[in-house]
């Protein structure tokens, strides 16, 4: 088959791969019909992210269809229609049973590396590194799906590919970073990032009944898509952020901040050039200038929220600030299965049609065009989709 | 035999002292003449600063090992040291001007002072901290959603075990205490040793030992405990071996450390097995290498 692979720091290819088999009774084969590029795939094509190796197969955003099922997969037939989260979680252990997947204790084959990264290992995740546990990813024509009486969830006829894709992550995740905030109603949300996760993020903010949504980002289009989910936008190029969120909130700061940004944040003046340059040395692994942001503007009391993902250290956070103020910092990687059904259910009432991101399409074969358009955001790039 | 082996190291502690001794004069010298040295060397340039700085290391580890002549550790410093003079001297040879007789020379003294290092290094490490070390000990827990019932019930029947411990190979249950197991820690080294089940409270407690005639010296215990709430029950390995040979001894700490990991696999493959049914693995998934698995895959279990 062909996959899309990882081959360095800005280098990856289409190959040619051997067709993934059942391995463990609770395997399934998926053939793949829409698989997406994640901002998250971004640290792996930029080198950011420790643990990989020359042939790993990336992509943990796919759909497609149930071609082969492990001995005691009951719940799934050949030929169902699936979106298949990208955590992989067991359903049996501690956590997942407390619904949090994405800390599925069983699914992390590789455990000694997150031990020694992170303290303590966390579940498995698709095409995402040793760190979380090695798995081929899922831009390829075929899938290997581990726990797949646990993960996957059947798509019912009428639905198109493109409006549910992205139940696999992004949709849950923007969701769960909002759910995260505690919203209290007459509550303005500012949101570091208008990518495909900080704009779930808008709609979701409005779902859970913020008043004011404000959203922070530089390029015009994602700007233009967060206005139309009804945020007011601010373009940290040229303005101040910190004092115009002070202006926009009569000085108190928003009650709750999500940063949809993550580890490779952008900014200006004298912390970026901090950040580069230690990260260029290797001695910080994350620029997290968002989160910085976040820490100083938020109201005292606020909750902060925070999807965008981060790898491993972070230096020069505002901790004083956070603890001072009382601010709640909550975070994690999303626990998709707890959200793939209700969200399902939103999509089939017409709440929501999450296609609303996608800006382009294109064949397996032409991922590392994709990859690079979606890193340089040309031609107004926000999601990618590819097709097996 | 604490006392024999202490006994048996007192030569090797005097030459530890002499070596300490030396490496203060030479660094005196090299700190004190850097330039004579460097000639005397055969160096076309003088690099008083180099041999300067080796002088402060060749006085430190000297002090050092004056000061605690039975560990083997400063003498470990030395041999590091002389690394270095080493690969110092041969870019000597690449300078121009040079003087090759006196380097190669040079060369030769350096290497054979490495050599008595290493020894004088091997020869304290079996008598250093031996009482202190004594058989190595290991123990990790883990905890596993499943009652104490559920797991003694498999861990009892010992022949389940090599489907979830990556180094054993097969353990023939002969009667009811007694069994034989086979290893394989690495590749072409084979174990086998006769256990025994010394102790053995039902859903709490198994413990063994190996047989005395047996090809390593093992015992410990497996204990199942329930925890509080809905949390399951916690697994506790003991164990502790020895290695007989003085080989073995040397590569001791390394050994233990791999044991401690390998039981902490174990440990995983126990709970995943328990919990999921399964245990959790990529190995033969599909990638873009014709070897399946890479080096990072192997150290990252």
């Amino acid at each position: 088959m062909k996959a899309v692979c990882w081959y360095g720091k800005e280098d990856i290819r289409v190959e040619r791969v051997p067709d993934p088999r059942i391995i463990n009774p609770r395997d399934a084969i998926v053939r793949i019909t829409s698989t997406a590029i994640c901002g998250s795939d971004l640290h792996l094509y930029g080198g950011f992210v420790p643990g990989m190796q020359k042939g790993d197969i990336l992509g943990h955003e796919f759909m497609g269809e149930v071609v082969e099922v492990g001995a005691t997969v009951h719940n799934l037939v050949v030929g169902d229609r699936v979106v298949v989260p990208f955590p992989i979680s067991c359903g049996n252990c501690f956590f997942c049973h407390k619904d949090l997947y994405s800390l599925c204790e069983n699914s992390n084959a590789n455990t000694a590396l997150a031990d020694t990264v992170w303290g303590h290992s966390t579940g498995g995740i698709f095409g995402y590194s040793r760190l979380t546990g090695g798995y081929a990813g899922g831009q390829a024509e075929y899938a290997r799906v581990p726990f797949a009486d646990v993960g996957p969830i059947k798509i019912p006829e009428g639905l198109s590919d493109d409006k549910v894709l992205f139940l696999s992550d992004i949709f849950p995740t923007g969701y769960m970073a909002a759910e995260a905030c505690a919203i209290e109603p007459g509550d303005t949300v500012a949101i570091w990032g208008c990518g495909p996760v900080g704009l779930f993020a808008i709609a979701s903010a409005f779902m859970f009944g913020a008043e004011r949504v404000i959203a922070i980002d530089k390029y015009a289009e994602r700007l233009k898509l967060a206005e139309k989910l009804g945020a007011e936008t601010l373009n940290y190029d040229h303005i101040d952020i910190q004092e115009t969120l002070k202006e926009r909130t009569a000085g108190r700061g928003p009650d709750r901040c999500i940063d949809a940004v993550g580890m490779e944040a952008h900014g200006h003046g004298l912390t970026n050039i901090y950040d580069r340059t230690k990260q260029a040395l290797m001695l910080e692994t994350d620029r997290p200038i968002a989160l910085r942001e976040a820490m100083f503007s938020c109201r005292g009391g606020g909750t902060i929220s925070v999807p965008g993902v981060y790898g491993g250290f972070s230096d020069k956070l505002p901790f004083g600030s956070v603890m001072n103020r009382s601010i709640t910092i909550k975070t994690g990687q999303t626990h998709v299965q707890h959200y793939m059904k209700p969200l399902l259910d939103r999509i089939q009432k017409g709440e929501i049609d999450p296609s609303f991101i996608i800006t382009h399409q294109m064949n397996l074969e032409d991922a590392p065009k994709g990859y690079k358009m979606f890193r340089e955001k040309e031609e107004g790039c926000i999601k990618v989709v590819l097709k097996p | 035999m604490e006392q024999a082996r202490q006994q048996s190291t007192r030569p090797v502690q005097s030459l530890s002292q002499y070596l300490g001794w030396l490496s203060v004069g030479i660094g005196a010298l090299e700190l004190l003449a850097p330039t004579w040295v460097s000639r005397r060397a055969g160096f076309a340039r003088d690099n008083n600063r180099a041999v300067q700085l080796s002088g402060l290391r060749e006085v430190a580890t000297g002090i050092a090992i004056l000061r605690n002549p039975n560990s083997p550790n400063p003498i470990w410093a030395r041999v590091a040291g002389d690394a270095i003079s080493l690969s110092i001297l041969a870019n000597g040879f690449s300078e121009r001007g040079a003087d090759k007789a006196m380097l190669s020379t040079a060369s030769l003294l350096v290497s054979g002072i490495t050599a008595v290092d290493v020894g004088c290094a091997v020869g304290l490490y079996d008598g250093w901290g031996a009482e202190r070390r004594g058989p190595h000990r290991i123990r990790e827990s883990i905890t596993i959603n499943k009652s104490p019932e559920d797991l003694f019930r498999f861990w009892r029947s010992l022949n389940n075990l090599p489907s979830i411990m990556e180094y054993l190979q097969s353990v023939d249950v002969r009667d009811d205490r007694r069994s034989h197991w086979v290893a394989k820690p690495i590749r072409g080294v084979v174990l086998e040793w006769e256990s025994e089940v010394t102790a053995e409270e039902p859903n709490r407690l198994i413990a063994w030992r190996s047989l005395p005639e047996s090809q390593i010296q093992t015992e410990g215990s497996v204990r199942f405990e329930p925890l509080s709430g809905d949390r399951g029950t916690m697994v506790t390995v003991d164990m502790q071996f020895d290695v007989p040979s003085r080989f073995g001894r040397l590569f001791r700490p390394l050994a233990s450390r791999l044991t401690e990991a390998a039981t902490r696999r174990d440990l995983r493959r126990f709970k995943q097995l328990m919990e999921t049914g399964e245990i959790t693995t990529t190995a033969g998934q599909s990638s873009g290498r014709r070897t399946g698995e890479t080096w990072l895959d192997r150290a990252a279990h």
